[in-house]
């Protein structure tokens, strides 16, 4: 899968679980500047992530994540 | 027991004793005690050169270095602080500064160090504030919690009977906001025993946080809310918590079956359950768990178990009457709490203070508006609020104050009910009914950012074209909490 088919798959889902519609998706978004980055919403995000793309976030990994850039690599690195 | 006994000395010792270990890790940067000593006296310098002699000093919390020093620089100088969060709304900080009358706000004050100013603390009363916290309203106005420099002395003093120990060999963790009291536990108690404080920066996802410092930092202990480890629990079974040996739970109804969970992965860790309004400066009721024990527990929430030292609990029935210790679950009642530890009332609020505060046999107490009973061990069980209160993620939300706003947004045009529920995963969230046609919530929801804090904003709307209501004819709440 592409990046371009990833951030394609991932729009949606972002879009629920940060309750914004209308969403392009940016490396940088991050908890710092997207105002319903909370821990629920990133727990429902990380949840819909892993139904959709059929794999399990290890928990060293989310440590390291921060950014959408870091989701969209981390997924990336899944399917690969 | 005075302020300068449990914390300015404390601290100053650990300063001469310790100045090449380390006070604070903050992100990803450690600060020993004598470079927190020398923010500090600088810091001093800018307060004591301020044209506006005030009391109150506003404080923009952030976390790093500065903001750290800044607080005990105010104390020094006989201070008190009032801290303001960058990511709230302007309207909001704005109101906080004219209630308390603060033209002073600290702001990452990052001024030049000319000499040593540790010593030569101001005179002052132990009836003195220390900080004063702005919890939500429920009539839209936040209002402050004033704690004295003696409350603080009292809860030091109380904290350290029950038994927990930090030295200075301890990694001790600050997870919360500045704005939320027990981030104070979390740095006085490391930062009076000559520990190290290791932060939780703004801004991030919390919980993966902590969980990267637990393992990676070998965290010894640390205080968090019950829901921070609701969302680490899928991954108990990767993360190494084995260096912890305390951990306090609080500001959250405490789940026992997650804390038989969290046993499990933090295996050498004592856990505690706090629990304290606020107005009783951050904790008044501990209970210790016992591992692969029988803990006490309702409805499979873990007892708040029994008053600190310098706290005296009631319960009281509804005509007033105190119920006796040990008389059991059929006689509920409100927790009330008197002692040392409790505020001398909200600031500038008179009405408030009279429907808080009552006196009983010479002694004043406080309403928690939580309803408790007395187990038969004499530990106190609880039971859920008496008003329309919610804690999200630890923090205090009055549904009034969403309703209050919602109502603004529609020009009082339309009723509105706030909603807290617990979540598929045992968290608590919040929903808006409104009794309208469905629209577009882009606007309400802006408009709401821009009133609260995010953790205010409700993560649901719903819209009803009528309200069901009880027999009273009033909305039934219950009702719609059933649709959720």
């Amino acid at each position: 899968m592409t990046r371009e088919e990833i951030i394609s798959k991932l729009t949606p889902i972002a879009e629920a679980s940060f309750q914004k519609s209308g969403m392009v998706l940016t490396n940088d978004m991050c908890a710092q500047n997207v105002d319903t980055w909370t821990s629920l919403a990133f727990m429902q995000f990380l949840t819909a992530i892993e139904e959709q793309f059929g794999f399990k976030f290890k928990m060293m990994e989310l440590i390291q994540i921060k950014t959408m850039g870091n989701i969209i690599d981390a997924i990336g690195s899944h399917l690969s | 027991m005075t302020f300068i006994s449990e914390i300015l000395q404390p601290v100053r010792e650990s300063i001469q004793r310790y100045p090449d270990r380390n006070a604070f890790f903050i992100q990803n940067v450690s600060y020993t005690y004598s470079q927190f000593a020398r923010r500090i006296s600088a810091i001093r310098t800018v307060i004591r050169s301020a044209k506006a002699d005030e009391p109150v000093w506003g404080l923009s919390i952030q976390d790093n270095l500065n903001t750290y020093a800044s607080i005990f620089a105010l104390w020094m100088e006989g201070k008190c602080y009032v801290p303001l969060h960058p990511a709230w709304p302007v309207d909001r900080i704005e109101d906080i500064k004219r209630q308390v009358g603060c033209s002073n706000v600290l702001d990452n004050c990052d001024v030049p160090y000319h000499g040593d100013l540790l010593d030569d603390w101001k005179d002052c009363s132990e009836n003195d504030l220390a900080y004063i916290l702005f919890t939500s309203g429920s009539t839209g106005v936040p209002k402050g919690v004033q704690l004295t420099r003696s409350n603080i002395a009292a809860f030091m003093d109380s904290f350290w009977k029950t038994g927990i120990r930090i030295d200075e060999n301890d990694r001790c963790m600050q997870v919360f906001d500045l704005t939320f009291d027990v981030s104070v536990q979390s740095y006085l108690v490391a930062l009076t025993r000559g520990a190290c404080c290791y932060t939780v920066p703004y801004g991030q996802v919390k919980y993966l946080h902590a969980a990267g410092l637990i393992q990676e930092q070998r965290i010894t202990f640390g205080a968090m809310a019950p829901s921070m480890l609701t969302y680490l629990r899928p991954y108990f079974d990767e993360l190494d918590a084995s260096s912890m040996k305390a951990c306090i739970l609080t500001a959250e109804a405490c789940p026992v079956d997650l804390m038989e969970s969290w046993f499990n992965c933090a295996k050498n860790t004592d856990i505690y359950d706090f629990y304290g309004p606020t107005e009783a400066t951050i904790y008044c009721t501990y209970y210790k768990l016992t591992r692969g024990g029988n803990n006490l527990s309702l409805n499979g929430i873990i007892s708040i178990g029994k008053p600190m030292a310098n706290v005296q609990a009631m319960i009281i029935d509804d005509a007033g009457n105190s119920i006796p210790e040990n008389s059991g679950a059929s006689n509920k009642g409100e927790l009330c709490i008197a002692g040392a530890q409790v505020t001398p009332g909200y600031w500038n609020n008179p009405e408030k203070n009279a429907t808080s505060f009552f006196e009983k046999d010479g002694t004043i107490y406080y309403h928690t508006g939580d309803l408790c009973y007395w187990d038969k061990s004499g530990n106190i069980m609880y039971s859920g609020r008496i008003d329309q209160q919610a804690k999200i993620q630890g923090f205090r939300v009055e549904l009034g104050e969403i309703e209050y706003h919602a109502r603004n947004f529609y020009n009082k045009q339309k009723r509105v009910m706030a909603i807290a529920f617990q979540n598929d995963s045992n968290l608590t969230e919040i929903a808006l009914f409104v009794e309208s046609a469905q629209t577009d919530t882009a606007d309400l929801i802006a408009y709401l950012r821009s009133k609260m804090p995010g953790y205010m904003i409700p993560t649901r709307i719903i819209f009803m074209q009528e309200f069901p209501l009880n027999k009273s004819e009033k909305v039934d709440r219950n009702a719609l909490k059933q649709q959720l």
